[in-house]
């Protein structure tokens, strides 16, 4: 069963079990999708020969179609780095288009000095695409998804009625006046020169793209697509990667526009609407986002269907509507997807011919494993370390006074604590106790009303999470937080990357230290095997494991652990204890955590402080904190209750 | 661009502004409901509205737009629109609750290809246009000005639909239902409602609301095939102004873009729509959620 085939019968287990059946009797495995990559790059590269030689192959007709989907096809290539690689809908991006388009008209009309030369006006769209993206991005990044994706409507239409009011500048609909002819430009006295020139700087753009997509910083923009909290807390200035992913793409729309109108040598606002920024997401739709070169097989099969279906046609809107419709509930891999698909099909049917030997399901029986085993780190040799913390060390966290109020209930009153250098201390109380509280403030979720916070002497009060983590501050949630579909090593190799500035580099790889080092923290927390494996399909357990591993991927001294061993099965607790037991020792970690499990506080724990109604009720070493009448009182007899509590609620 | 008008002009521009807003919240209150509850941007709410005014056009051709028959024909129009707003929710819409943003944008969007489409094929490119019907016929003496009668009447029903609105969303199970979805339609289905039934009925009101909008715009001006396209950016700006699934919010904002657009026409005809984004775009960067919206 293709991962096409599941998407499309969604909700339909009927059909689903028919086509396992009927479509898919040779049942490709996620491997053998793999393996077909090779050959989808050779297709994709006949593909490119074929545009590149059109002009010997086809009429002026068809070569002109193909020149208008290249711009099309670079414009929805820029817009999917933001929707695909950063995970940003705008629907306003054909903004930036006309930006660039205009640029290099009005000069030509207008009779500017030097830039009335179209190409060095060309030359310039990059800037202009990146000075209106940042402007621009100041005011769209105000609203978050679909807010975003209105805003960037918004500015897109204002920028549209500007263009199509102020007739004088730019023609309006009409179109800017006498803007150049083709031949007009020196070097393209032929057409096909012409053709080949936009099709060489859509060549070299994609080629950048490409480069920028696949490096340390395409991952960093992954992570933020794949889950924001989780990659500002690998220390990622999230807003300015975003910010940075949208400049970039305004600057290649902006390219595509001025190409556009060399090519087209007119331009006109009607050309320039919302429905131009609708058309790119349509190309990267159809073609399929998930494919680097998707948008412009979109491109090119949008505008040849459009031309092929308007001849024949008055329904024509009708036809491509419900082409649209069909491939976005249907093929959400779009036609990239569906050749994919046909060349997996091809590649495994002729292995099967050959009756080569498949490597794919003992490929398959490892990962399935991931499912019920829990890896068990090596721990031996550790019972016997002491407590390190008497409550006499250096602190190396200190809460002075912490105070936050939601209106009139004061969730965190007043509170000071001190972490010990070295210490595994724990944080306990009942639940509303304002732990989870205590601990968004401590790192920068949330604003104190009043006290301050310091790590290691240093005033760290309010500080956004991502500064907190380039500090040596590691934070996992109570819920598990991770970079859902990347693999695990990426997960641990982008939040040592991000914590070292390695994200900025916006080509290669990431450093072949910092693929190491991802890897050896895998083996150390048991998930060496499952590198490749996504976060999503690791057992719970392993989910909490890795989120460990990329706390200490981030190089923190302070690790806070907002109950490590909520929702784990007995055995797997006992996994998690010993591992936060083991990285404590073996990397010299100050571990501040919360926690419910009475038996994991008392097990682990050299110091504890319990919090009771937004208030320190008692510290000490665990045996004293277990003796005193008063904690017993206020807070252990609770617990029971509360588990109780949970038993009914499960 | 000329400020220099006198006082009526202002006013009678006003109160027109007041008449367009009034048929845009028409528009406005279904998309921000059916936002609220089914969390879906339907691009193809203008294409509805846009049905009701050519199914307007057919009926008042075949039957006439006296003073009774009106009431009839909007009525009917309204009905066919939310039965044709039915068959979307139920076949196309319900697969796609759960996909991503940019899948629920397009298949929306694609309906406003395959609308367009049907209608060009069936009433053709050229513009057509009603009569208004006797009781509606004339204008108002409005200071020096005068303003068509139907202005006044948009503004009655949008002020009776946004009652009706209100009093069904606070005042009755059905829209203790409804704003219980908004919240947590997963909760909501736990608790033992069919929150799919659910989801029908706001996205048919809707639908039926959108279609009395597009019967009554063909009184104040010729039916095209842009109106639906025209009508769906202007309601997303009322809605994103007013904050998303606010239904007071969207009354003020239609009023608020439908004056601010008559100013523009008034102030820079040939970019009267420029206003309205301008003030989209300070809205939002003043207050990212909208007018009453929660949070961005």
């Amino acid at each position: 069963m293709t991962e096409i085939a599941q998407q499309f019968t969604q909700g339909f287990p009927g059909v689903r079990r028919g086509l396992e059946r009927v479509v898919d009797p040779l049942r490709i495995s996620p491997a053998q999708y793999a393996s077909a990559k090779p050959a989808l790059w050779g297709f994709a590269a006949a593909a490119m020969a074929v545009v590149g030689l059109l002009p010997f192959l086809a009429g002026p007709g068809d070569i002109l179609l193909a020149q208008q989907a290249i711009y099309l096809g670079l414009l929805a290539l820029s817009l999917n780095l933001l929707v695909n690689t950063t995970g940003l809908v705008s629907f306003g991006h054909a903004m930036f288009y006309a930006l660039g388009a205009y640029l290099v008209a009005i000069p030509f009309v207008k009779e500017v000095p030097v830039l009335e030369n179209p190409l060095f006006a060309f030359a310039l769209t990059p800037l202009m695409g990146a000075v209106s993206g940042l402007v621009i991005g100041f005011v769209v990044f105000r609203g978050r998804e679909l807010y975003f994706a209105l805003l960037t409507l918004g500015m897109a239409q204002l920028v549209w009625a500007v263009a199509h009011g102020w007739q004088s500048l730019t023609g309006g609909t009409n179109g800017s006046n006498g803007v150049f002819a083709a031949d007009w430009l020196n070097p393209f006295l032929h057409a096909h020169q012409l053709y080949w020139f936009v099709f060489g700087i859509a060549f070299l753009c994609a080629v950048i793209l490409y480069v920028i997509t696949g490096s340390p910083f395409g991952d960093a923009l992954r992570g933020v697509r794949e889950n924001r909290r989780r990659a500002e807390f690998a220390g990622l200035w999230v807003k300015r990667y975003e910010m940075t992913a949208f400049v970039i793409a305004a600057t290649f729309a902006s390219i595509a526009g001025g190409l556009a109108v060399i090519g087209e040598t007119q331009v006109n606002s009607g050309q320039l609407d919302w429905q131009r920024s609708a058309l790119a997401l349509v190309a990267v739709l159809i073609g399929g986002m998930r494919y680097f070169l998707g948008p412009f097989v979109g491109a090119f099969f949008y505008l040849f269907l459009f031309d092929w279906v308007i001849e024949r046609t008055a329904l024509w809107d009708t036809v491509l509507g419900v082409i649209v419709l069909f491939v976005a509930l249907a093929m959400p891999g779009g036609i990239a997807g569906m050749i994919h698909w046909v060349l997996a099909h091809a590649t495994a049917l002729v292995a099967r011919l050959r009756r080569a030997p498949e490597a794919a399901p003992a490929e398959a029986a490892v990962v399935e494993s991931g499912f019920d085993a829990v890896h068990v780190p090596d721990v031996e040799g550790l019972e016997a370390t002491a407590a390190v913390s008497d409550g006499t060390g250096p602190p190396l966290f200190e809460i002075k006074g912490l105070t936050k109020a939601f209106g009139g209930l004061v969730a965190v009153n007043d509170v000071t604590l001190h972490v010990r250098t070295g210490a595994i201390h724990a944080l306990i109380g009942p639940n509303g106790a304002g732990k989870t509280t205590l601990f968004n403030l401590v790192t920068g979720l949330m604003k104190p009303d009043a006290g301050e916070v310091l790590l290691d002497g240093e005033q760290i009060t309010g500080k956004a999470p991502w500064r907190l983590v380039k500090r040596g501050m590691g934070r996992s949630f109570q819920q598990t937080n991770l970079f859902w579909a990347l693999s695990s090593l990426e997960n641990v190799t982008l939040a040592g990357a991000a914590v070292n500035d390695a994200t900025t580099k916006m080509y290669g790889r990431h450093a072949a230290p910092l693929r190491d080092k991802a890897r050896e923290l895998l083996d150390q927390v048991g998930l060496g095997a499952f590198g490749g494996t996504s976060a999503f399909e690791l057992s719970h357990g392993d989910q909490r494991s890795l989120e460990i591993a990329t706390a200490l991927a981030v190089e923190s001294r302070l690790l806070l652990l907002d109950e490590p061993t909520a929702g784990l099965s007995p055995a797997e607790t006992e996994t998690a204890v010993a591992l936060i037991r083991k990285i404590a020792m073996e990397e010299n970690l100050t571990v501040l955590f919360v926690e419910h499990d009475m038996e994991v506080v008392f097990e682990i724990a050299d110091w504890v402080t319990v919090m009771h109604r937004g208030s320190v009720l008692a510290e000490g070493p665990p045996a004293a904190v277990r003796a005193d009448p008063e904690c017993r009182r206020a807070y252990l007899g609770e617990v029971e209750e509360e588990e109780e509590e949970d038993e009914v609620a499960r | 661009m000329t400020f220099a008008y006198t006082l009526s002009q202002y006013v009678v521009q006003i109160v027109a502004g007041l008449g367009t807003g009034a048929v845009l919240f028409l528009i406005a209150s279904g998309l921000t409901l059916v936002f609220g509850a089914l969390r879906i941007i339907n691009f193809a709410h203008g294409s509805l509205y846009m049905i009701g005014a050519y199914v307007t056009v057919s009926l008042a051709e075949e039957f006439g737009f006296g003073n009774a028959i009106f009431w009839i024909v909007i009525v009917a129009a309204a009905l066919v629109v939310a039965a044709g707003g039915l068959i979307m929710e139920v076949f196309f819409f319900r697969p796609i609750y759960r996909r991503t943003l940019l899948t629920q944008l397009l298949v929306t969007f694609s309906f406003v290809l395959i609308i367009n489409g049907v209608l060009r094929n069936f009433y053709g490119a050229p513009t057509r246009s009603t009569d208004v019907p006797p009781f509606l016929e004339g204008s108002v003496r409005v200071l020096d000005g005068r303003v068509p009668k139907y202005q006044f009447f948009f503004m009655a029903v949008a002020v009776v639909v946004a009652i009706v609105l209100w009093a069904l969303l606070y005042r009755t199970g059905l829209g203790r239902m409804v704003r219980a979805a908004v919240s947590d339609p997963t909760l909501l289905g736990l608790s033992g409602v069919n929150v799919r039934f659910l989801y029908t009925g706001v996205f048919v009101i809707a639908a039926f609301f959108a279609g009395l909008a597009g019967a009554l715009t063909t009184l104040q001006g010729t039916v095209s095939l842009d109106l639906g396209v025209d009508a769906i950016i202007l309601a997303f700006v009322v809605v994103v102004i007013g904050g998303l699934g606010s239904l007071s919010g969207a009354f003020i904002a239609a009023l608020l873009v439908g004056v601010a657009q008559a100013l523009g026409i008034l102030w820079v005809p040939q970019a009267s729509i420029a206003i309205v984004f301008a003030v989209l775009v300070v809205v939002l960067a003043v207050r990212p959620q909208g007018l009453r919206g929660r949070t961005a």
